[in-house]
């Protein structure tokens, strides 16, 4: 029985070895003097003696090398040495070190990356005090739809404290200004319920936090607008920041790694509730809700006793739509997780890909490396025959298949952190950034080495093995010069294990981007092209009667500019989300059903169809006459005017805008068709495009078209942005600089999960058809040099260069042929297993595509006719001559 | 190795361990031939140990705390390393000597010091 004592010293002795060799042998030497005095005392001649005592008491080499043993440990020198001999082996064969590093290092690295981003994204905790104890609750409508809650509704769930120790409201604002020391940025800030931060268990790490009493203007700003905005100045409690035209004294500072409560959104500045003084109307949804549960309580309790507070509290409101509205209450352990909805599906379709990219790797190396444990099978022979035992030379190949796998994972995880935030990068384009810690974490670096370890067990175990079983006697006959006529098997299985996997990549890569080139193609409705989308957001402290002066002078001054064709505006901008959904009814005629279609409203400035290249099929354009003094009139998308007047012309016709049903609503009133446009998609080009009406801006009731559509001359969209920012400057100084988005950097971000996946799709089947090329490449070139002789023979005995050539490119064709009889079938299977997770990705488009599964088929052989290319021409060089005197 | 053929061993080891341990009890301190010496005359010259067994297991002993090996000068006047039990050591005999009992009859009385 080996104690923890005994192991600690001998892990001692064996890290300062060599120190008691002396003094061992000393000890053995008298044993041996005085076993030869024994045996002379008992009458021996004195050789006979020696002879005596030696075979008495054994070697002495050998009782050295047995308490050595004892001594140290064993398997930690063997290690040691197993180092420093792969070390050295991969230094005299550093080409293929560098192909085996830079292969893993991608496959590991993309795993990582892809790993970190569903890490942050999928599983990563809030970081506050038992996030597991969190819950999140929503509203679903019965579209699916999720939506927040109202104030009252609020304060009601909150009193259920039987299940919830406490729940807290918050509010997120994108782009509040706020200004410091007189300069105004825009920044995240956030209305929350006083205990918001005791719910979550926060703490400030300096000043405090947020408490139910405080109602007066005190604000709590993160780690990282501490730093950037206040350079982390200590005395920063007790500053002022401006906000809404009102001055809010900072109380404290929270943690580094708190950012909120939706991850990819860092929160800038927490303020409370009761001091936010714009009046929200009592119907307005717009808290998020988040709570803790009571220390014993399931979620499943929590979820029933909380939904017969909201029945009691619907019969209570009877209001008309409410019934259908069901309580959600899932898990708030990762907060309000936007993110997840949206790029789960994604991110597991792609850890998948990235998987069989490993896969790929690995049979990549493990070929290169049967190609050189052939090469190297007369030095394993030798060690062999000298009476190393196989065991050992298993553990030394994988002691260099490990020091591999562990330079290409210390490379893979370098390698992904920066993918991961160009990665961050993507998702973010055409919208608010999105504020993700992507360092390498304990669990991504876990991940990575638990792949490092897989990956060196799937390619080092198989080739070690079979190198270890080296017959030694005919290797050690025959010479290094390339007599082995055996075929090189388990190699040629790895290079068409690559080439199926390939076909399985390319194929998902082909369906992503025809997805996203279909998408692309689909008629938004407008022009997307030379469109800048200007939002200039004055904050709601700017008088409603100043803004509407802002807006007419910015509208000329931008029209005044140089490239500009022509300006208009909108409160929601095409490609972007619709935010009034009012309905519509035709006077005389019965109001709408519940289930019907949802008309949305969108209030627009004049020339807005000539500036976006929305076609006028029937009537007029809106232009400069059409203000507050004019007569009621509306434009009608065509899916309306289709729905609503059928074959009759709606232009003249008179319609009820809003929604007659809706008691808290205005009062509909009476407005006249002008003009009918075509349909144009907004949020979504994969639903069909809204139906909607359009009204001039001049005559709602406040100013909420602030988003300004600038049609240009040049393509150059991005030189004018200064310009536009200093007109904006000049009519409203304090005013902070407006955003700018190209129209098609807008409708791109709805195509951002395709994008995502069409992209790295693409880049991951890119990367394995150039490892799979490697692997043919390096197999054949192998069978070549293996084969110099017999290709010299047969070219003395009249073959032609070319027939030499065809006969090794065939033999990358049969090997490539063999991957593609497993790999198509293995990709329609996959397909159609997955053909439920597909189905919410692709578009038009079947999973099993033909054309897609014979380009990509055709596409593989392309490249292993590319990778057999070169060491075919050097086989038809051979000299036979040379060949076959070399021997 | 199989696990049997490991468990074998063991169980040897452990019979030499209290062989040689119960040499040091029962004479004091002794360098490493003396103790192979001992064993082979208590054996009737059945057990004869040689350096490549007995060193490694001495170290054992040595690196489990139940002998303290110091450099010495043997009567003829040579330097050698002489093993004497440790108070751990006593204990372990005491213990494994009720455990074995007489069962073991190759060895015990070499165990019991006899001889």
């Amino acid at each position: 029985m080996a104690t923890l004592r005994e192991w600690v010293i001998r892990l001692w002795a064996t890290l300062r070895p060599s120190r008691r060799d002396a003094e061992l042998e000393e000890e053995l030497r008298l044993h041996l003097e005085l076993a030869v005095e024994d045996e002379r005392r008992r009458a021996n001649s004195s050789e006979d003696a020696g002879r005596a005592a030696a075979i008495r008491s054994g070697g002495m080499a050998q009782a050295m090398e047995a308490v050595r043993d004892q001594r140290g440990l064993p398997w930690l020198d063997d290690l040691a040495r197993d180092l420093r001999y792969g070390l050295r082996a991969l230094r005299r064969n550093s080409m293929f070190a560098t192909v085996a590093v830079v292969t893993l290092a991608l496959g590991i690295g993309a795993n990582s990356a892809i790993f970190s981003l569903a890490d942050a994204v999928l599983l990563r905790t809030l970081p506050v005090s038992n996030p597991r104890d969190l819950i999140v609750l929503r509203q679903r409508g019965p579209a699916g739809d999720i939506f927040p809650f109202t104030s009252a509704a609020a304060s009601d769930l909150a009193l259920s404290r039987d299940v919830l120790s406490g729940l807290a409201a918050f509010r997120p604002l994108l782009n509040t200004h706020v200004s410091v020391n007189g300069e105004t940025e825009l920044a995240l800030m956030q209305w929350v319920s006083g205990n918001y931060h005791a719910v979550l268990g926060v703490h400030a790490v300096l000043g405090r936090t947020l408490t139910e009493q405080d109602r007066e203007l005190v604000a709590v700003i993160s780690h990282r607008y501490w730093q950037r905005r206040f350079a982390g100045d200590s005395n920063v409690v007790g500053s002022l920041l401006e906000m809404q035209g009102r001055s809010f004294t900072i109380i404290g500072v929270t943690p580094a790694e708190f950012f909120g409560t939706q991850p990819g959104r860092h929160i800038d500045v927490t303020a409370p509730l009761a001091a936010q003084t714009m009046r929200m109307p009592p119907n307005a949804r717009w808290l998020y809700l988040l709570g803790r549960l009571v220390p014993g309580v399931s979620r499943e309790q929590a979820r029933a006793a909380l939904r017969v507070r909201w029945a009691q509290l619907a019969a209570a409101e009877s209001s008309q739509s409410r019934p259908q509205v069901t309580l959600e209450l899932d898990s708030g352990a990762q907060g309000l997780n936007e993110l997840r909805r949206q790029f789960s599906l994604p991110l597991q379709i792609l850890m998948a890909a990235v998987g069989v990219v490993l896969l790929v790797a690995c049979a990549n190396v493990a070929g290169l490396l049967i190609v050189r444990s052939s090469a190297r099978q007369q030095e394993i022979a030798v060690r062999l025959s000298l009476g190393a035992a196989r065991g050992r030379i298993v553990r030394q190949l994988l002691t260099e298949s490990a020091l591999l796998a562990a330079a290409g994972g210390a490379a893979g995880v370098a390698l992904a952190y920066w993918v991961t935030n160009l990665l961050l990068a993507m998702m973010s384009r055409g919208r608010a950034p999105i504020v993700l810690d992507v360092a390498p974490n304990a669990r991504t670096l876990a991940f990575a080495a638990a792949v490092t370890i897989v990956t060196a067990a799937l390619f080092g175990l198989l080739p070690a093995l079979g190198a270890s079983r080296t017959d030694v006697q005919p290797r050690l006959r025959l010479s290094a010069s390339g007599a082995d006529t055996t075929r090189n098997t388990w190699g040629r299985a790895m290079v068409a294990a690559q080439v199926a996997l390939l076909v399985l990549l390319l194929t998902s890569a082909g369906l992503f981007t025809r997805t996203l080139q279909k998408l692309r193609s689909v008629d938004a409705g407008f022009r997307q092209d030379q469109v800048l989308v200007v939002r200039v957001s004055t904050g709601p402290a700017y008088p409603e009667a100043r803004k509407r002066v802002l807006y007419d002078e910015l509208y000329a001054r931008f029209g005044a500019l140089p490239a500009v064709q022509s300006v208009s505006m909108s409160m929601d901008s095409p490609g972007g989300d619709l935010s009034m959904g009012a309905g519509m009814a035709i006077p005389g005629r019965p109001p709408d059903p519940e289930e019907a279609p949802q008309v949305y409203h969108n209030f627009v400035g004049p020339r807005f169809f000539e500036t976006m290249r929305i076609p006028v099929l029937a009537g007029r354009d809106f232009d400069l006459s059409d203000d507050e003094r004019a007569p009621k009139y509306v434009v009608i998308s065509d899916s309306v005017a289709r729905r609503y007047f059928a074959s009759e012309d709606p232009v003249g016709r008179q319609i009820l805008v809003g929604n007659p049903q809706c008691r808290r609503c205005p009062p509909p009133a009476v407005a006249s068709i002008v003009g009918v446009v075509k349909d144009v998609r907004y949020a979504s080009l994969r639903a069909d495009a809204p139906l909607m009406i359009y009204r001039p801006y001049r005559q709602a009731t406040s100013a909420p078209a602030d988003t300004f559509l600038i049609r240009t001359s040049s393509a150059t969209a991005e030189a004018l942005t200064p310009f536009l920012r200093a007109e904006v400057r000049a009519a409203a100084p304090a005013l902070p600089p407006p955003s700018v988005v190209s129209m098609e950097d807008q409708v791109a971000a709805l195509l951002v999960e395709e994008r995502m996946l069409a992209v790295l799709s693409s880049a991951i089947g890119v990367l394995a058809a150039m490892l799979a090329a490697i692997g043919i490449y390096s197999t054949v070139a192998a069978a070549v040099a293996r084969r110099q002789r017999e290709i010299g023979i047969r070219m003395a005995l009249g073959a032609l260069p070319a027939q030499v050539a065809r006969m090794v490119v065939s033999e990358a064709f049969g090997i490539v042929a063999g991957g593609l009889a497993i790999g198509v079938p293995a990709a329609i299977a996959t397909a159609l297993a997955a053909r439920a997770v597909l189905a919410g990705v692709l578009f038009e488009l079947s999973p099993v595509d033909p054309l897609i599964l014979s380009s990509s088929a055709v596409a593989i052989l392309l490249i292993a006719s590319l990778a057999a290319y070169v060491p075919a021409r050097r086989a038809s060089r051979i000299d036979p001559v040379a060949a076959v005197k070399y021997e | 190795m199989s696990n049997r053929v490991q468990a074998k061993t063991e169980v040897l080891q452990g019979t030499l361990d209290l062989m040689v341990l119960q040499t040091v009890a029962t004479l004091g301190s002794l360098h490493g031939y003396a103790i192979a010496a001992r064993l082979e005359q208590v054996s009737g010259g059945a057990l004869r140990l040689n350096m490549g067994t007995l060193y490694p297991g001495l170290m054992r002993l040595e690196q489990r705390g139940l002998v303290r090996a110091t450099w010495a000068v043997t009567d003829s006047n040579r330097k050698a390393r002489f093993y004497a039990i440790t108070a751990a050591g006593r204990r372990r005999l005491a213990t494994e000597k009720s455990r074995v009992g007489s069962h073991d009859v190759d060895h015990a009385h070499v165990l019991k010091g006899e001889g």
